[in-house]
């Protein structure tokens, strides 16, 4: 007769596994809420309902402030690097290796306990060597999850106010990666995405249109605040190139207020000649502003606030010098290496033009 | 029943203090009346505080509830200066949700269970950090705080895994112990910035909320270190080779950190990195009490931790309030700030002396034994070494006070009392409000109807100047326009949070042209004694904030001189340890079978066997063992052994 200890460890497994392989954050809080579920039913062979649901109201909320946290924005994780199949045979042979191995003798709680704990354990440590600070948590909560495991598995079953404690725990390093997870990356990321995908199909189409729709929310200009400005040469003085679509890094104020002027909102598509043009990056996009500012920009309540980059007033009259690159750049993710959003493809207009020429 | 209403004052004040986003005035409230509420019920924590929950026991102790006095004062103190330089809004939350995971971590009876609930004290740190750098980046503080919470986290389950001691198959414990030795020793490590972790925790100023360095740098490392130090005789106690490398891993550790901590608290030039640097060199003495591995260790360490709390938090206050006054915080642009704020000078004299104490004082002993048990002879200069570091960062920031004062100083304002009205001339009176905006300090515009329009400054107000200060009136009347108008106005205009904008300006300033309207007497109206004394006073608080803020800094850095000379019974409940320290020794260790007794004599298997009567002055390798197994009053139940130990 198969034990529930063993069918939950295994699902425990199944869950991990599922926490630490997709992108999608709303399968990563599922495989972590079906893991925290599963973890209590495995570490005894006769676990006590009390504290079984109080381990399951713990897991409900932890994975309720993860969700609140991400439902808004397309917040994702790095995903696994060897893909689902690789982590569950690797998460399968931990099991085996914990199911078989006896550290302890004899054993305080189920071997399945100890087995699941190693395969949990072992699936934590690579995202918990990530930079993705979803896959980190995730891999935190895993880690912790296993170690209580084997807790369980070699000392014997907790007291009621360890499991509370635990319990508390498990909320709190979930809370921690909530409350870590900064929305500004992902509006950073889908802004980005957004004006690179414009850039590129102004390049294809050869003329440059900002439609309506992509016109990002205020919270996505204040994540990036790369913005892409339409300029004609008539309205220069310095003879550069007619028509060409000029990417700026504006500051914050000015996405504001371009945002709002007829012209963008008109997003009349100009026709250009192929002339030379600068794209936008992701790669240079600037920092959300702290907490901090923006709590002081509302209230006022904060003194400090953190870097002036968005605090800048905007340049009355633009540059016609290709903004720098800022001196640091946004190292590339795993998945934007391998996918990249920009265009590979730099134009000839990149580089700075002598204004005499 | 104090116990109990410690923690629901700081899991009920960390809840409403998180709710309201942001946190307004139900915030304040909500977290300083929890404070106070804990703090108060801290101070009632004593050896009869026990409560039961489950098989658990929740036992207090004359330490244990003096510390958590200590840390609840020391962020009721935070949290009032909080309320004049700038309210973090998470700081109060934070605060109390750690307090709570740190109460059942030091009066559990249950090591896993103590282990876990610090553990979950860690995780509140998240809640303090902000985001000030591009994500993925090097110097990202979320990840730098994610990964923080997750190796003290894990650390400390595995500690509580080993030290549980459950029925291993080896032939010997050891390998266990070293895995837990080193687990205890990177959770203190990592979460007090020691080196080579210390990246994260100098960045600290920028990635996270102000004044927060108390929480991340000191209460919670203070209190893992209580819980660290328990073990650090008995469990870790025992004669084994890896256990010994383990061992001088710590100690490599904790001396780069003392002497490199020091001598980056003398190179920075931001207030926030020294004082995160000086607080990392000093908490190195907690590495040092864990790898001293005897008992005599324990006791000065807790008085250690006690006048570490006090005095770090005092110097994080000390930086919010300079860095207030003054509208900066670089060390170059400072100079000067003792002739502007002598109290302030006066509180960082205290700290340094609440810091390092001198021959005789509690915390000096403290610290000299410290080193004297856990370092080798040859190490031993260390101690004078740390002192001179110590010395050398706090003689730089006052020097640097007495120069000559910058422009960023003398545009500030001082902590010379100031008032709104002068009650011996009040003919000659206005008060002026800059028009733009109304007088938040009483809510009654009409009462401070006299407006100027200076020419160059934007944000004045004419008050009444008491005659004893005519001189410097007249001097900053000599001086440009701008500069003399921005001087007198930045202390009131910086310190507000509201648009009130109050500054003394000489009755005959040039360059402005102040279009002094009729008082309310001239005009007529009803003078509302009691209402206008009131909006008076309330004028006088806001134009002497800088001053409330120095005395409550010269406070808290006057209280921890007492604590760290043995006052508040810091002495005698620093001879006693927490519950947790009673159920370490009631453990008995097991017998390391890789160092069999040369003499045919069978010796006593447990090693707590009274070897020497008194701890002789050693090095860790040799780890010496009292005869009296704890200091604590009573022994406390708690939970048995997982095994019988049958070798």
């Amino acid at each position: 007769m198969i034990q529930l200890a063993v069918v939950a460890a295994a699902v425990a497994v199944i869950g991990g596994v599922a926490a630490v392989t997709p992108r999608d954050s709303r399968l990563v809080a599922l495989g972590l809420l079906v893991a925290m579920v599963a973890t209590p039913l495995a570490s005894s062979s006769e676990p006590t309902g009390l504290a079984v649901a109080f381990r399951i109201l713990g897991a409900v909320l932890a994975i309720y402030l993860l969700w609140a946290a991400t439902r808004d924005r397309s917040i994702e994780s790095e995903g696994s690097g060897i893909g689902a199949a690789a982590e569950l045979i690797a998460a399968a042979a931990a099991f085996s290796v914990g199911w078989f191995v006896t550290p302890v003798k004899p054993l305080a709680g189920p071997v399945a306990a100890q087995a699941a704990g190693f395969a949990l354990i072992a699936l934590a440590i690579v995202p918990m060597a990530g930079r993705n600070v979803l896959r980190v948590g995730a891999g935190l909560v895993l880690l912790l999850l296993g170690i209580s495991l084997l807790l369980e598995a070699w000392v014997g079953a907790g007291s009621s106010l360890r499991q509370v404690v635990l319990t508390v725990l498990l909320v709190g390093t979930v809370g921690a990666t909530s409350l870590l997870l900064s929305p500004a990356e992902a509006d950073a990321a889908e802004l980005g995405h957004a004006a690179a995908e414009r850039t590129a199909s102004a390049e294809r189409e050869g003329t440059t249109q900002i439609p309506d729709e992509a016109e990002p929310d205020e919270g996505a200009i204040e994540g990036a605040t790369e913005s892409v400005e339409t300029a004609t040469a008539e309205t220069r003085s310095d003879g550069v190139a007619i028509g060409m679509p000029r990417a700026k890094a504006a500051p914050k104020a000015s996405a504001k207020a371009s945002a709002g002027t007829p012209a963008d909102a008109g997003a009349v598509p100009v026709a250009v000649p192929a002339a030379p043009k600068r794209v936008s990056t992701a790669r240079t996009s600037k920092p959300r502003a702290p907490r901090a500012s923006r709590i002081a920009a509302n209230d006022g309540s904060v003194k400090r606030a953190g870097p002036v980059d968005d605090a800048t007033p905007p340049s009355p009259e633009p540059s016609t010098q290709p903004t720098p690159a800022p001196s640091r750049t946004r190292r590339p993710s795993p998945r934007e290496q391998r996918e990249p959003r920009v265009p590979r493809k730099a134009p000839e207009s990149a580089e700075p033009r002598d204004p005499g020429r | 029943m104090s116990l109990l209403v410690f923690l629901a004052a700081c899991g009920v004040g960390a809840v409403s203090g998180l709710v309201p986003r942001p946190a307004g005035r139900t915030g304040r409230i909500a977290g300083l009346t929890a404070l106070s509420v804990a703090f108060v019920a801290a101070l009632l924590v004593g050896p009869t505080t026990r409560v039961a929950i489950g098989d658990v026991t929740l036992a207090g102790s004359q330490y244990s509830g003096l510390f958590l006095a200590c840390a609840a004062g020391s962020g009721l103190l935070l949290c009032v200066v909080a309320l004049a330089v700038g309210w973090p809004d998470d700081l109060a939350p934070a605060s109390l949700a750690t307090f709570a995971g740190l109460a059942v971590a030091l009066t559990a009876t249950d090591s896993g269970v103590a282990l876990a609930a610090g553990a979950a004290a860690v995780t509140a740190g998240a809640l303090v950090m902000v985001r000030t750098t591009a994500p993925g980046s090097e110097t990202d503080g979320r990840l730098a705080e994610m990964r923080t919470i997750g190796l003290v986290s894990g650390a400390l389950l595995l500690a509580a895994i080993a030290v549980i001691r459950p029925n291993w198959r080896g032939p010997s414990d050891s390998p266990i112990f070293v895995l837990a030795f080193l687990s205890l020793g990177l959770a203190l490590a990592v979460r007090s910035g020691a080196v080579p972790f210390h990246v994260p925790a100098a960045r600290l100023g920028r990635t996270a909320e102000p004044l927060t360095q108390a929480l991340l740098l000191v209460w919670v490392p203070a209190g893992l270190g209580i819980l660290a130090v328990g073990w650090s005789a008995t469990t870790f106690g025992i004669r084994s080779d890896w256990l010994n490398v383990a061992v001088s891993v710590v100690q490599v550790v904790a001396v780069a950190t003392l002497v490199l901590g020091g001598l980056a608290s003398l190179v920075h030039d931001e207030l926030e990195e020294i004082a995160a640097y000086s607080i990392v060199a000093d908490a190195a003495f907690v590495l040092l009490a864990l790898a001293a591995r005897t008992d005599a260790a324990a006791e000065p360490a807790r008085m250690w931790l006690l006048a570490f709390v006090a005095a770090k938090t005092g110097l994080v206050a000390w930086v919010g309030a300079v860095s207030h006054a003054f509208a900066t915080s670089n060390l170059e642009r400072l100079h000067g700030w003792l002739r502007r704020t002598p109290l302030l000078g006066l509180a960082l004299v205290a700290i340094a002396v609440a810091t390092l104490g001198w021959p005789g004082s509690p915390v000096y002993e403290a610290r000299s034994t410290l080193i004297r048990l856990a370092l080798p002879g040859s190490l031993q200069f260390l101690f004078a070494g740390s002192i001179v570091l110590s010395l050398a960062c706090y003689g730089r920031l006052l020097v640097f006070g007495a120069l000559t004062p910058t422009e960023d100083v003398s545009t500030a304002g001082s902590e010379r009392p100031r008032w709104a009205f002068d009650p011996l001339r009040p003919k000659k009176s206005a008060i002026v409000t800059d028009p733009s905006v109304d007088s938040t300090a009483g809510g009654d515009a009409a009462g401070a109807a006299a407006t100027a329009a200076p020419a160059q400054a934007d944000s004045t107000e004419v008050k009444a100047v008491p005659a004893k200060k005519k001189s410097s009136g007249t001097r900053a009347a000599a001086l440009p326009p701008t500069p003399t108008t921005t001087a007198v106005a930045n202390d009131v205009v910086a310190n507000d949070n509201s648009t009130a904008r109050v500054a003394a300006l000489p009755p005959a300033a040039p360059g402005a042209t102040p279009h002094v309207e009729p008082s309310v007497e001239s005009e007529g109206a009803a003078p509302e004694g009691a209402r206008e004394l009131r909006r008076k006073l309330a004028l006088t608080w806001r134009l002497n904030r800088t001053l409330a803020v120095s005395l409550l800094v010269v406070g808290g850095a006057a209280l921890a001189v007492a604590l760290a000379f043995g006052g508040f019974g810091a002495s005698n409940a620093s001879r006693f340890g927490i519950p947790l320290d009673t159920a370490a020794h009631a453990t008995p260790t097991r017998t390391p079978r890789l160092t069999p007794s040369p003499t045919p004599k069978a010796t006593p298997v447990p090693t707590l066997a009274p070897l020497p009567a008194t701890p002789a002055p050693s090095t860790s390798a040799t780890p010496s063992v009292s005869a009296q197994p704890s200091g604590s009053p009573k022994p406390v139940k708690t939970s048995a052994p997982a095994r019988n130990i049958t070798d």
